[in-house]
């Protein structure tokens, strides 16, 4: 039998089909919902884990103004259960603004920037790495294998102020990659470097006070790019360095305003040589057990924050919790209902044909052939719906793509890769493929069983 | 003095009220720009509040605590610390220690004298005796 017969005779039976139209409706329903659905899910819960295994979403600042924390204090958190490390964060915890004064402008990139710097002011922030924390490149050097005074930059890189659009949207940020291998000149944000320092107040209490250096110019080459995320630490307009050079700049910064970290007479040099007045990150093991190591250190009379040092938007968090329990209920009540449709669509096709089976059978038409029609028929509807599904999903990622592509990069993870939703749409298909095999197949039984003379007779 | 004389005095006066009136305008004009919004800050013996701003420029952040502040479960001393979390880039800077007392003068407190525009939230949070209620004026200079 020929394929255009099979098809010929499908058509005809489509048309008389009654689930014709809910088939249609439910399944491209079913078809947009894996795709969207799971799409949406996928990036909001891979962010949500991404931000979950990050170093200072699990690092919880650890003060001495309860406690000072001498050696062996820090020992004992140290060996609090979940601890993973103590570090050290004297000088790197403050957040360090600059302006941008120079690039060298080797290449394009850099020349292109150098024309901006003449009419726009800049800001950034250079921050140094605290204990192990890697901060992974996607283009050049790691800072683990740069010389000091090296810096990695964001893929997308917004180092100007501009006034208002305060929720940074719409920006036109600079690649990155196009400044690797540039040297960079910066200066402290109006000349100066600002950072919090502890000390005691009639030897026993612990306090913080602003103190004020002047800034000197640095030169930091560029050697690597990091991807920009909001989901991790370190924004557009973030410069990250080594710890042995932030520090560095700290002590020369010291040393040109006249500090002399050596002599222990000034509240700054005390603080800076006495570890015991120190801040500190304590690195949970994992995200999970912040609480737990905040209830036991707390308990021992130390000053302990009860959250990382970073946080990723509430609203993600949410958005995350949504889609993977609501978004996957919905879809099992989407799947359920496509599943029964094309059941009873496959058994009313069969029921109200039974006459035509049985004259196709008196005729000499074989079973393989009864059964291609019928499942000819069943593919052909959905087929179609999978089609107006994938080109709906499409074009609401699509539009959605392109309006927070113009939002606040905290937004950027919104925006669905299309290969990703391909794989969706993909899984949709094979879908909805299986369930009319499925169905058309517990029907090759009752077609088999029709009797000519007894179907024609119940004409 | 002749008439022509006293013309004269008076053209180089207006010229001068002219001139100092434009330098001034000018200097109001650069002059930064100070928002102040007053809020009532009440923080439970170990516990913490927040208030909420944006920063519509680059700049500084402080709040200044009126005096003789409330002080919760018979303590005369309330031992606090404060940040400016940015909401924008989910960064917190680092905690500033104040200590308030019943018979207090007002208190200052800085966050940061070259903090990035965006939207704020100043947490506040008790770390030792009594908590405190009392009364906030936040400053956003830029």
């Amino acid at each position: 039998m020929k394929f255009s017969n099979i098809r010929f005779l499908s058509k005809a039976n489509i048309k008389r089909n009654k689930y014709n139209v809910s088939i249609t409706v439910i399944v491209s329903l079913l078809v947009a919902a894996v795709s969207l659905i799971s799409s949406y899910a996928v990036a909001t819960v891979n962010a949500v884990n991404e931000y979950k295994a990050s170093y200072r979403a699990r690092s919880v600042t650890l003060n001495p103004f309860l406690k000072i924390l001498t050696d062996d204090a820090i020992k004992a958190i140290s060996n609090v259960e979940h601890v993973q490390s103590v570090e050290d964060v004297t000088g790197l915890d403050d957040k360090y603004p600059y302006n941008i004064l120079n690039i060298s402008g080797q290449n394009d990139g850099g020349k292109r920037l150098n024309k901006q710097l003449k009419t726009r002011d800049t800001y950034v922030t250079v921050e140094g790495l605290i204990g192990d924390e890697k901060k992974p490149v996607i283009a050049g050097k790691n800072l683990e294998e740069s010389p000091t005074f090296s810096c990695i930059i964001p893929n997308l890189f917004y180092p100007f102020e501009d006034e208002g659009n305060i929720n940074y949207e719409n920006l036109d940020y600079i690649d990155g990659t196009s400044l690797i291998g540039e040297t960079i000149t910066l200066k402290g944000d109006g000349g100066k470097i600002s950072f919090l320092y502890n000390h005691l107040i009639n030897d026993e209490e612990c306090t913080n006070d602003f103190a004020y250096l002047k800034a000197k110019e640095i030169k930091l080459k560029i050697v690597g790019v990091f991807h920009c995320s909001r989901n991790t630490y370190g924004s557009f307009d973030t410069i990250f360095v080594s710890k042995d050079t932030q520090l560095q700049i700290i002590e020369e910064a010291m040393k040109n305003t006249g500090i002399d970290l050596s002599s222990n007479e000034s509240d700054i040099s005390k603080w800076w040589n006495n570890t015991s007045l120190h801040d500190y990150y304590v690195v949970a093991d994992n995200y999970d057990n912040i609480t737990s190591i905040y209830n036991e250190v707390s308990e021992m009379g130390y000053d302990i924050d009860d959250s990382g040092s970073f946080f990723i938007k509430e609203s993600t968090k949410i958005m995350a919790d949504v889609l993977s329990t609501v978004g996957m209920f919905l879809l099992s009540a989407i799947f359920i209902l496509a599943v029964i449709l094309l059941l009873q669509s496959t058994n009313f096709s069969f029921n109200s044909q039974k006459s035509n089976i049985g004259l196709l059978k008196a005729i000499g038409y074989k079973n393989k052939y009864i059964f291609a029609c019928m499942l000819y028929e069943q593919l052909f509807l959905v087929i179609r719906a999978f089609l107006i599904g994938a080109a709906s999903s499409l074009v609401f990622v699509t539009v959605l793509n392109y309006i927070f592509s113009h939002k606040s990069y905290g937004e950027f993870i919104y925006i669905i890769d299309y290969s990703m939703l391909a794989a969706f749409l993909g899984i949709a298909l094979a879908l909805v493929t299986v369930i009319v095999a499925i169905c058309e197949i517990v029907l090759i039984s009752k077609i088999v069983k029709i009797q000519p003379r007894e179907a024609m007779s119940a004409v | 003095m002749t008439e022509k004389g006293i013309s004269r005095i008076k053209k180089i006066l207006v010229t001068f009220i002219a001139i100092t009136c434009l330098i001034l305008i000018a200097c109001i004009g650069v002059a930064a720009k100070t928002e102040t919004y007053t809020f009532k800050v009440e923080v439970g013996t170990g516990l913490s509040d927040v208030v909420s701003l944006y920063m519509p420029k680059k700049g500084r952040i402080s709040d200044t605590f009126g005096s003789c502040p409330t002080i919760f479960d018979g303590y005369k001393k309330s031992e606090n610390k404060a940040q400016a979390i940015n909401d924008t880039d989910g960064t917190k800077s680092k905690w500033k220690n104040f200590v308030l007392n019943t018979d207090g003068g007002p208190l200052t407190v800085a966050y940061g004298n070259s903090l990035s525009k965006g939207n704020y939230r100043i947490k506040y949070k008790n770390i030792g005796k009594g908590g405190f209620r009392a009364t906030t004026t936040l400053s956003l200079t830029y």
